[in-house]
């Protein structure tokens, strides 16, 4: 293995767990074309108070900012488990039957 | 009429009665190598009826991304059942009722890569929890419904073994030109199950889940 690509390694596997605990900005992921993608969408007021309750559901930890909700970059990153928290959080149904 | 547009229509009705050709014969090729249910779908697409077809569901859980995406449902309700269990006090019960969507894509060597291709499983669940002492058990349903759309995005291809790669824009060239329209397809299925949950008081607890 390359000198450069040991020390590439080094700063990632340092830099990587830092960046895992940074917090990002919630995005709907919807389904398109057979892929997960994020919306470009930006959420409203009432939007996020949903967001906020299906979160809190599953115990998912989330920070209220700036009119924005913010998650850990581990969750967001997962985009299968984002369109369920994105299709619940539209579903009257589930809302009204899961409240903590 | 002008030339022009002469020419186009007539560019057009030889590309549709090619297209047409090249996917009477994957059918038949298809149909005699066993492919009965992908041959039926591209036929109910070129027929273009657009209703749903139901597909069955014993054929669907012999695949292994339909498994796949199946069990990684199962282990969700799983994880939430272990989320759970611990707050119940003794004799206490809690109905868990929810649903998990999961996206899969087949394997290019199964028959449901080209019936299918990527589809999505979604497990409801109604389970009831109790805690009895130092147990817990989980009993329930689950209701799993598979569902496609069957249809083609421009700018997406196939390779289809025989036939090289096939470009979706053939299939939207026949929806546009011809009668060929995309429909859904779904199938359905339960599950049963039955959990149990040693709670040591001393140390980790166990868990077992049995799904049928």
């Amino acid at each position: 293995m390359q000198k450069n690509t040991i020390i590439l390694l080094l700063i990632f596997s340092f830099l990587f767990p830092l960046c895992s605990e940074n917090f990002v900005k919630f995005k709907y992921v919807e389904i398109r074309n057979d892929k997960y993608i994020y919306s470009k969408e930006d959420l409203t007021i009432s939007d996020i108070k949903l967001v906020a309750q299906v979160l809190s559901y599953y115990n998912v930890e989330y920070k209220l900012k700036d009119s924005a909700i913010f998650i850990r970059f581990e969750v967001y990153k997962d985009f299968e488990m984002m369109y369920n928290y994105s299709k619940k959080s539209h579903d009257p149904n589930w809302l009204s039957s899961h409240v903590k | 009429m002008s030339s022009i547009s002469k020419e186009i229509a007539s560019n057009q009705v030889s590309r549709y009665q090619k297209t047409i050709g090249q996917y009477n014969t994957l059918i038949t090729d298809a149909k005699s190598k066993g492919y009965n249910v992908a041959t039926k779908l591209l036929q109910h697409f070129l027929d273009g009826s657009g209703t749903t077809m139901k597909i069955s569901s014993k054929w669907l859980q012999k695949n292994g991304a339909v498994q796949d995406a199946e069990e990684k449902n199962q282990e969700r309700f799983e994880e939430q059942i272990l989320d759970k269990y611990e707050s119940l006090k003794n004799g206490q019960t809690f109905l868990l009722e929810d649903y998990w969507d999961a996206m899969a894509t087949s394997s290019v060597f199964s028959e449901l890569y080209y019936a299918s291709g990527t589809f999505t499983v979604k497990s409801s669940a109604s389970i009831e929890l109790a805690r009895n002492g130092e147990n817990a058990s989980a009993m329930g349903k689950v209701t799993i419904i598979w569902q496609d759309t069957y249809d083609w995005h421009d700018g997406l291809s196939a390779f289809i073994p025989g036939y090289g790669t096939i470009s979706d824009s053939d299939a939207l060239f026949l929806q546009q030109f011809g009668k060929a329209k995309p429909f859904n397809m779904e199938s359905s299925w339960q599950r049963s199950l039955s959990g149990n949950i040693s709670i040591n008081q001393y140390w980790l607890d166990s868990s077992d889940f049995n799904w049928k």
